[in-house]
């Protein structure tokens, strides 16, 4: 992993993005969905950046946001200080060419009609002038080769591959424009456990050869703690917890992380126990959360004060951001 | 795009390792299918019959033949020494160049009905499930209209109101043939726009339309073509009723529904082979067009693969 610069590539403040429930043409809007409500992080250059958090809790919605598939409520983006939701950058193309994504689905991600080779010239074709196109099949060859696929491959169809070369090809897409942020949106969680290795080592060669930033989703604590430089955590669209990884895997600060955390499973032979943090209840709905602190339904340090005041951000120690009254680590 | 396949051979010549696209596959499983295969094989001869036909009739299909008129009965019979092969009808015009120009008529209404269906009604659907909200709304509340109306009483309105012709039978059937198929073409690009290839393509910055031309109209084709051969039919069976209620092709142009219907109005006077040639090819034909439908369906969707 490399080291990151200061300056942030991507930064994100604020935002919100909330989705309707119910309307249409004859019935009313029943709710709001707060898929994400206020979320800040910056991603710095070359490194990466781990978010995890239950089903639900918005960790999809912030990929796609940044994306562009879908516009915030409100909030600020800014890719390299330039805001990507003006309407000047919406119509920018350069900018879709420096913010790439790897899906979870590899059998969903390519049309099963193109071949390998049309699958990764497209954002060549969309993106004219990015290469020579007599220098495609020499580069469509030189991607596959680092994704670790025989070139000849190119012709293929996606129903002839298996899941995790279909990863390889999604990753080998991701690359073709060389972006800058490759949005990994649970990136194994597809595969095999024995094909998870594998494409998790693809991905860090990858970034230690490009320079590449990730930020990457899953909820699979390991991976993310294996391949993320810094993490958040999130819970029902607030981003809890954020710091270097090491850190926040070791000293988690927040109820929820610290649950989070015991509830990965662990090889101990022999060893003392971890203790276990067993939370009580369900998430609650993002339709209409708990008042003040989002966690407090569940959470055992709750008091009324967390029922009444919604916590405030801490900014810690390197950069160690906290979202809660009471933070584990004052204990 | 040339520049692109000729580019993909390069690379293909450097190895001999070849895809097989599902197109292939499809097409090995359909000729794997007997009912499916003889479809194809009678369409063809149909086809054949229709397009060579004219050229090997000994009769013109509008000529009267003064010898057998007052006596069809007798001397009107199928029989190769008059050169009426398959008899001539009750004004004494020749079947078998009748039939031929019936045919070409009614492959015409179902050929032409079913490329209104495919063109407009797959664009249609697939622009109204790709942009979805109020667009989509709008676009499939004007089909929900459109479907409402029944359409047998708008065609014969068209037809008595602008006259009959060849060019009213086609826009009245056009009018109605893309409905169903515009649902189905929605349908299936909902499914399609939320699939991860679709959204690789919009982070990537492909405009909408050349998402919907080159991601989900490929995708929607296998149902599409299912579809269009089982639409042929229905197209030859509505244009067969309205010519069979005497409103579709003018004398003495004719179609299988206005033979169908001479043949229909002789049956009492024993002149049966009037009626059985049309009704034998009008038969043969749908048959052949489920068949061929039938088997495209499973060759392109096992089980969607």
């Amino acid at each position: 992993m490399t080291t990151a610069t200061l300056a942030p590539l991507l930064s994100v403040s604020y935002l919100v993005k909330h989705f309707d429930v119910g309307g249409g043409l004859l019935r009313g809007k029943t709710g709001t969905v707060k898929a994400v409500d206020g979320v800040s992080f910056d991603i710095r250059r070359g490194e990466t950046f781990g978010i995890v958090g239950e089903s639900g809790c918005g960790k999809s919605t912030l990929a796609r946001t940044l994306l562009r598939l879908e516009t915030p409520n409100s909030g600020r983006v800014t890719f390299e200080g330039q805001d990507i939701f003006t309407p000047q950058a919406l119509s920018d193309k350069a900018l879709r060419r420096r913010i790439q994504v790897v899906f979870q689905d590899p059998f969903a991600a390519l049309s099963p009609r193109m071949t390998i080779y049309d699958v990764l010239t497209e954002p060549l074709k969309i993106h004219e002038g990015t290469l020579d196109k007599a220098r495609w099949p020499e580069r469509v060859r030189e991607l596959l080769e680092r994704v670790g696929l025989r070139p000849e491959f190119a012709n293929r169809f996606p129903h002839e591959f298996s899941g995790g070369q279909l990863q390889r090809i999604g990753i080998a897409r991701a690359l073709v424009l060389g972006p800058e942020l490759i949005i990994l949106d649970e990136p194994v969680s597809a595969l095999d456990v024995s094909i998870q290795a594998q494409v998790v080592n693809l991905l860090e060669e990858v970034q230690e050869e490009f320079g590449v930033a990730y930020m990457c989703i899953s909820h699979d604590l390991s991976i993310v703690r294996h391949i993320s430089d810094r993490i958040g955590v999130m819970y029902l669209g607030e981003m809890v917890e954020m710091g270097d990884c090491e850190d926040v895997y070791e000293t988690p600060a927040h109820p929820y992380t610290k649950a989070l955390l015991s509830a990965e499973p662990e090889i101990n032979i022999g060893g003392e126990k971890r203790q276990q943090v067993l939370l009580k209840g369900e998430v609650p709905s993002p339709v209409n959360p708990p008042s003040g602190c989002r966690f407090r339904t569940r959470c055992w340090k709750a008091q009324d004060k967390c029922r009444e005041v919604p916590p405030t951000t801490r900014v810690g120690d390197a950069d160690r951001v906290v979202k809660c009254h009471f933070p584990l680590t004052n204990d | 795009m040339l520049a692109t396949k000729t580019a993909a051979d390069n690379l293909a010549q450097a190895a001999p390792v070849k895809g097989r696209s599902l197109w292939a596959d499809a097409r090995a499983r359909f000729f794997r299918n007997r009912a499916a295969v003889s479809g194809l094989v009678v369409l063809i001869a149909v086809g054949l019959f229709a397009a060579i036909g004219p050229f090997i009739a000994p009769w013109n299909y509008e000529d009267i033949d003064w010898a057998v008129l007052g006596n069809v009965r007798d001397a009107g019979r199928p029989s190769l020494e008059t050169g009426h092969w398959f008899g001539t009808d009750a004004l004494g015009r020749d079947l078998f160049a009748r039939t031929v120009q019936g045919t070409q008529i009614s492959l015409m209404v179902g050929i032409v009905g079913a490329l209104i269906a495919v063109g407009v009604g797959t664009l249609y659907g697939a622009v109204a499930g790709f942009f979805g909200g109020r667009l989509d709304n709008l676009m499939m509340r004007i089909v929900d209209v459109l479907m409402s109306i029944p359409y047998m009483f708008v065609l014969i309105l068209l037809l008595v109101v602008f006259g009959r012709s060849m060019l009213m039978l086609f826009i009245g059937i056009g009018l109605v043939s893309w409905l169903d198929m515009a649902r189905i073409a929605r349908g299936q690009t909902l499914t399609l726009r939320g699939k991860e290839f679709v959204e690789a393509a919009q982070a990537t910055g492909v405009r909408p339309f050349t998402i919907i031309m080159r991601h989900i109209v490929p995708n929607l084709l296998g149902v599409v073509i299912v579809y269009s051969t089982l639409l042929v039919p229905s197209m030859i069976i509505y244009e067969s009723f309205i010519s069979f209620l005497g409103l579709g092709v003018q004398e003495p142009l004719t179609s299988w529904g206005a033979l169908i219907n001479d043949g229909a109005a002789e049956m009492n006077n024993g002149l049966l082979w009037i009626l059985g040639f049309p009704l034998f090819f009008f038969v043969i034909t749908l048959f052949a067009f489920f068949f061929v439908g039938d088997g495209l369906r499973d060759a392109l969707d096992p089980k969607d693969r």
